[in-house]
């Protein structure tokens, strides 16, 4: 489906000034352009032009949008301050930005030790717990497509089941579906999983606690994908590897009206939504579900976009500086169809265009997404982003250098795992296949139309870890990979040492300004879409009420999914907690990373083989 | 809160973010709450000064927004809601927190060492130690002179020599030379447990960044390491005039509280009968040490006649000040005479009565802006919280950890502030109403177009200490901890070379911007008059524009001046790292210091009279 690439736009141009601007007195501006280290001087006319180009385009179009913007002046001299800002070098063409990008590829190439093609991917892992009926529906499409495709891939089943009768059962799907099916499969329950604890604890050095919990969920009724997600990196630590989710189907279809080549995003997130179910499921079906990955995961962003097929699309100023730094795509995801997987609809009450149009085409088709959570999720194009939103329903990860762990346990441990690798990483690029996989849980989750309003301005334990990431960044040390990961741990640990009362105070800051984006938001939108329809303008009012409440309630930073389970005092000390386990374990984890390699060097591997 | 007479301050400085139409979203800097304001609470929020009753606040209000703000009931009702959000905080509520934050009384340091760093200018050396020592004298005190010199070889005898002739007067002298540095710096690296080449990089300074004043001043600060102790400079004698127009009470300021006072042309700065002979160590230990909450509270616990008067102190200050409580970590004495800065640019944007008076007339203008002439100290004592740290006479209260100086370079005082404020999180500093006499050995001159020309270029310490701001959260509690997060920021942005340049490259355009913003903004308000400063200033905007766009103007100008941009480059992000290794191990060598004094083994060595 993806044949004829998009070729770059050479007579498109565009300014990576915007958030490096400074007044400089009677509405004169200071601009730089990080990419090219240059400052320039801005004339009141000047600078209002410059603020109306959004992205790449023709100088023609750009002069056209800034007189319908408003910029004072006829369109003759708005293209004259346009072609002035070319001369001086404000606004780059992207033919100049690919030679900058070829230059950096080649450079990249040649101090490259690695074979320049990859190695394919030969491993999909897993993490199950209490499933045993998804386990095998997953299990069965997947080996289907693996079959199909002729892949010699091993099938790494890791199994956190919470009751003996539970275990054996997905033991015996894992058995059972090897055997149907002829896959190679590997099963880790989690008796597996604690020797293998031991036998990391002993080789790193680690601390036996610090393993056990990253490895195992250690605390009943507490969600813990993340602790197989890490057995499974370990596992890979070393190759490309390929993760699912138990609840998802093997059955990658092309996202609808997909593009062929690669685009970059910046700014926002480069996923459209269609809500029709039939639309979702309409694309062709994959043959090759790990090529849809290889594609992108692993390959530096200069060699995707710099070539035939590479649109700079939206890219903002610090993912060029990734491209230029020679950024691999290190993790990968499709998009999704069937349950949204969303921790809160409220998300769909603000989403861009084209999808806030096929979500508000009526008022049947916007309340029924919203209480079924079902839609469609994927890029339109094959996308490469610095944005770490991470979900990862079907992921690929390039664990050849080492990457950060998953907090072990709590939701949205996908979130926090982005945010530690776009932060441990500074090159880390993040790629977005337009494909969605099916994600149809046994477990559908209820929904109201006012549940939409029970978690605005709420943050639960690993946002608040991963806003503390954010702010930790100047603490970070890159000299090595490794360093990164073990320095955001003992920042993290400071974090966790602070005054109970300091660190929740801060969090609460962090939320304030995130709760000051989302209302900037809501008064954008109502007034690009003049208030209409009704209905949704009436939900984004009463969103905002809700924020507006919200951000100043006092316990507002106290992750609300502690509060449920602990109550006011408890919930603000396990928070803590939860971020000291979490730095402990990233100052740990290098030193894992390497017993895992070694492991895997001397022949060990986890669990046990059903062929 | 129908109190009408009831008075409700606002503080300023809270966190405000747009949260569109004019909404925002404000964080109560002084309670760390956070509030969700309309665009009309938000306006009258920004319309609100000082401390007044509602019902004068509403009218401030009205008056400022006139017919751009809501209808007077409707203000009158929102200054009410402000007030119940605790955005205007009643002066009782203030007063109840500050009392709360006061500490039990404890003993206060006395100042029994005086430190003098310089650069081998021993006639100046001998004129102040005999000064300061005729002061302690007189007032019956027993002071130990520290002389801190990087000097070596033929140098080092030569001063050594003009110090025994100082101690054979009978002078307690001590001396804190390259030997006795580069011995103890051993001694210190192997009780800390550091690297010594770190020791040694905080006690000699690198000589290719310029001057060593900073490395100087570190010696005198390990030395008195667990002591209060005087730091002077060696062109700075205690001869005293006290502020002109100088006012009883204590002033409590967010940023610098003082002013300044410039001469006629050929009339002396300070008239004769305006000198004076204080006791100076006495003016520095009335305030060194001193406990900020119940100084606020209570002014005469430090013998100070008048009033309290915080309505300079913004809600940053009320914080520090209310969540760890306040100390006096420094005092710091003005001066009269050349002033010391770098350039006089800065007096082109003073604003408030230092403006006025400097620009009564064009002649006045010239003399202070040219001979570099003026007096400055606060019209009365005051505590502030700001970073500002002039070093002519500051008295250092380093029975608790203290920050080093840079070692090398101009503004090694201002990283100093700077990081102290950052820090230290219960450190203030006091400004004595006092002015002391400052001589350089040869008069100094400077012209506007001579500075023109050096317009936009920034020192190395200068750049750090903006790096400083942008990389480091000073988040902690612990000043150990703090310091040493400061200097791992540090070490890892050196780590990134494109990544620092980048960082230094965006911080001097926007320090550049902000002062030509600041330029236009005074030229405005005061309408361009008098037309002398008015071109003054904008010769220097033009300057300030062409800096702009220079290609190496993020890297200090002195270095590309004397290295070349590739070499200085490279220099400068080393002392980047080796500030920030500094400062990472500067705990532990500071708390070795403490331990090695109480062992009675000093850095400096007794000059005895030849």
């Amino acid at each position: 489906m993806e044949s004829d690439p998009k070729p770059l736009r050479p007579e498109a141009y565009r300014a990576f000034s915007a958030g490096h601007r400074a007044p400089i007195g009677r509405g004169n501006e200071a601009a730089l352009d990080p990419i090219r280290s240059s400052v320039t001087l801005l004339s009141p006319p000047e600078a209002a032009v410059l603020t109306a180009c959004h992205g790449a385009a023709t100088l023609d179009e750009h002069a056209a949008r800034a007189a319908t913007a408003g910029v004072p002046g006829t369109r003759a001299a708005i293209r004259g301050i346009l072609n002035d800002l070319v001369a001086r070098g404000v606004l780059v063409s992207d033919a100049d930005l690919g030679r900058l990008l070829a230059g950096a590829e080649a450079q990249a190439r040649a101090g490259d030790a690695e074979a320049p093609d990859l190695a394919p991917i030969t491993v999909l892992g897993v993490p199950t717990r209490d499933r045993p009926r998804s386990l095998r529906r997953a299990l069965e499409s997947y080996a289907r497509d693996l079959a199909a495709s002729g892949r010699a891939l091993e099938v790494v089943v890791v199994d956190d089941s919470t009751t003996e009768a539970l275990v054996r059962e997905a033991s015996e799907v894992s058995r059972d579906v090897a055997a149907r099916t002829g896959a190679r499969l590997r099963y880790v329950g989690p008796a597996a999983k604690k020797r293998f604890a031991r036998e990391l604890a002993e080789a790193s050095g680690a601390p036996l606690g610090v393993v056990e919990r990253a490895l195992a969920a250690s605390e009943a009724g507490v969600f813990a994908a993340g602790a197989g997600r890490n057995a499974l990196l370990l596992d890979a630590a070393g190759q490309r590897a390929l993760q699912v989710d138990d609840d998802t189907i093997g059955d990658a279809r092309g996202a609808p009206g997909a593009l062929p080549g690669v685009s970059a995003r910046s700014f926002e997130d480069p996923t459209d939504m269609w809500f029709d179910e039939r639309e979702g499921a309409a694309g062709p079906l994959a043959k090759d579900y790990p090529a849809l990955h290889e594609r992108l995961l692993g390959r530096r962003g200069s060699a995707l976009l710099g070539g035939a097929g590479g649109d700079l699309g939206t890219a903002s100023a610090p993912l060029f500086g990734r491209l230029l730094r020679g950024g691999r795509v290190r993790c990968t995801q499709l998009g999704l169809r069937g349950d949204s997987a969303l921790g809160t609809m409220m998300y769909l009450l603000t989403i861009g265009q084209p999808s806030r149009s096929r979500l508000l085409a009526s008022e049947a088709i916007y309340r029924g997404a919203v209480t079924s959570r079902r839609l469609a999720r994927a890029v339109p194009i094959a996308t490469i982003t610095e944005l770490d939103g991470c979900m990862t329903a079907a992921i690929g990860l390039d664990a050849r250098a080492i990457l950060p762990p998953f907090p072990p346990v709590e939701r949205n441990e996908d979130g926090l795992f982005g945010a530690a690798l776009g932060a441990c990483d500074r090159s880390a690029l993040f790629g977005h296949l337009p494909w969605t996989i099916a994600h149809e849980p046994e477990d559908v989750r209820p929904s109201t139309f006012e549940l939409l309003f029970e978690q605005p301005g709420r943050i639960g334990v690993n946002d608040l870890i991963a806003g503390l990431v954010g702010s930790s960044l100047p603490d970070i040390d890159h000299e090595t990979p490794s360093s990164a990961v073990a320095s955001l741990g003992r920042a993290l640990l400071a974090w966790a040492d602070l005054p109970e009362p300091d660190l929740f105070e801060r969090a609460s800051w962090l939320l304030a300004r995130r709760v000051a984006q989302r209302l900037a938001r809501i008064a954008a939108l109502l007034r690009e879409e003049r208030r209409t329809p009704a209905f949704w303008a009436r939900d984004l009012d009463r969103l905002a009420d809700v924020l507006r409440e919200r951000v100043e309630e006092p316990d507002r930073a106290i992750p609300f999914e502690l509060l449920a389970r602990h109550g006011r005092a408890g919930a603000r000390v396990v928070a803590v907690r939860r971020v000291r386990e979490y730095g402990e374990l990233l100052v740990h984890w290098p030193a894992l990373w390497e017993a895992a390699r070694s492991l895997r060097a001397g022949g060990h591997r986890l669990g046990e083989v059903y062929t | 809160m129908s109190g009408a007479e009831a008075r409700y301050r606002a503080l300023g400085e809270q966190i405000r973010f747009h949260a569109g139409a004019g909404e925002e979203v404000v964080i109560d800097v002084l309670s760390g709450g956070v509030r969700a304001l309309s665009a009309e609470q938000a306006k009258v929020l920004a319309a609100c000064r000082g401390s007044r009753s509602l019902d004068a606040h509403a009218e401030e209000v009205g008056r400022r927004l006139g017919s751009r703000g809501p209808a007077p009931a409707t203000v009158r009702a929102l200054v009410e809601t402000l007030a119940r959000s605790g955005l205007l905080v009643s002066e009782a509520a203030l007063h109840t927190k500050v009392v709360a934050a006061a500490r039990p009384p404890s003993p206060r340091p006395s100042i029994e060492m005086v430190g003098i760093p310089t650069n081998g200018r021993l006639a100046g050396v001998a004129a102040s130690v005999r000064a300061h020592a005729a002061v302690a004298r007189a007032a019956g005190r027993k002071v130990t002179f520290v002389i801190a010199h990087g000097a070596a070889g033929d140098a080092a005898a030569e001063a050594l020599a003009a110090l025994r002739e100082l101690s054979s007067e009978g002078i307690a002298i001590r001396v804190a030379d390259r030997a006795a540095r580069l011995d103890h710096a051993a001694l210190l690296a192997e009780r800390a447990g550091v690297d010594r080449s770190i020791v040694e990089s905080a006690l000699l300074g690198d000589a290719r960044l310029g001057v060593d004043t900073g490395a100087n001043r570190n010696a005198l600060l390990l030395d008195a390491a667990g002591a209060a102790h005087l730091q002077t400079d060696d062109d700075v004698r205690p001869r005293a005039a006290r502020a002109p127009d100088v006012r009883e009470g204590l002033a409590f300021v967010a940023g610098d509280p003082n002013e300044m006072w410039f001469g006629e042309p050929g009339q002396p700065l300070v008239a004769p009968e305006g000198w004076s002979s204080p006791d100076v160590f006495a003016l520095h230990e009335s305030l060194l040490g001193a406990d900020v909450a119940r100084l606020a509270v209570d002014p005469a616990s430090a013998t100070l006649p008048g009033a309290a008067d915080t309505s300079a102190a913004g809600a940053a200050f009320f914080r520090r000040l209310v969540k760890r409580g306040g100390r006096v970590a420094v005092t710091l004495l003005g001066g009269a005479g050349d002033h010391g800065m770098a350039a006089s640019f800065p007096l082109l944007l003073l604003g408030g009565p230092s403006r006025e008076r400097l620009l009564a007339s064009e002649a006045r203008f010239r003399e202070a802006f040219e001979r570099r002439l003026l007096v400055r100290c606060p019209p009365r004592a005051a505590i502030a919280d700001g970073a500002s740290c002039m070093t002519m006479s500051v008295a250092i209260d380093t029975r608790g950890t203290v920050p080093p100086f840079a070692p090398s370079g101009r503004d090694s005082d201002g990283l100093f502030g700077a990081l102290l404020r950052a820090c230290v999180p219960d450190s203030f500093s006091a400004h004595l109403p006092w002015a002391l006499e400052h001589v350089p050995p040869t008069p100094r001159s400077t012209s506007i177009d001579a500075e023109r020309r050096a317009a936009g270029s920034a020192a190395p310490n200068e750049l750090i200490r903006a790096a400083l701001a942008s990389v480091f959260d000073p988040r902690d509690v612990h000043s150990d901890a703090l310091l040493a997060r400061a200097g791992l920021a540090l070490v890892h942005l050196a780590s990134r070379p494109d990544d620092a340049e980048a960082l230094f490259r965006e911080q001097v355009m926007r320090g550049l911007a902000r002062r030509l913003a600041q330029i236009e903004r005074a030229l405005a308000e005061h309408g361009r008059r008098p037309l002398f400063w008015a071109q003054a200033l904008d010769g220097f905007a033009s300057a300030l524009r062409a800096a702009l766009t220079s290609p190496h103007a993020h890297l200090p100008a002195e270095l590309v001046a004397a290295h070349g941009p590739v070499a200085a480059r490279a220099l400068f992000l080393g002392h980047v790292a080796t500030t920030g290794r500094l400062l990472a191990a500067w705990p532990a060598i500071f708390r070795a210091a403490c331990d090695l004094r109480a062992e009675g083994r000093r850095l400096s060595r007794a000059v005895v009279a030849g």
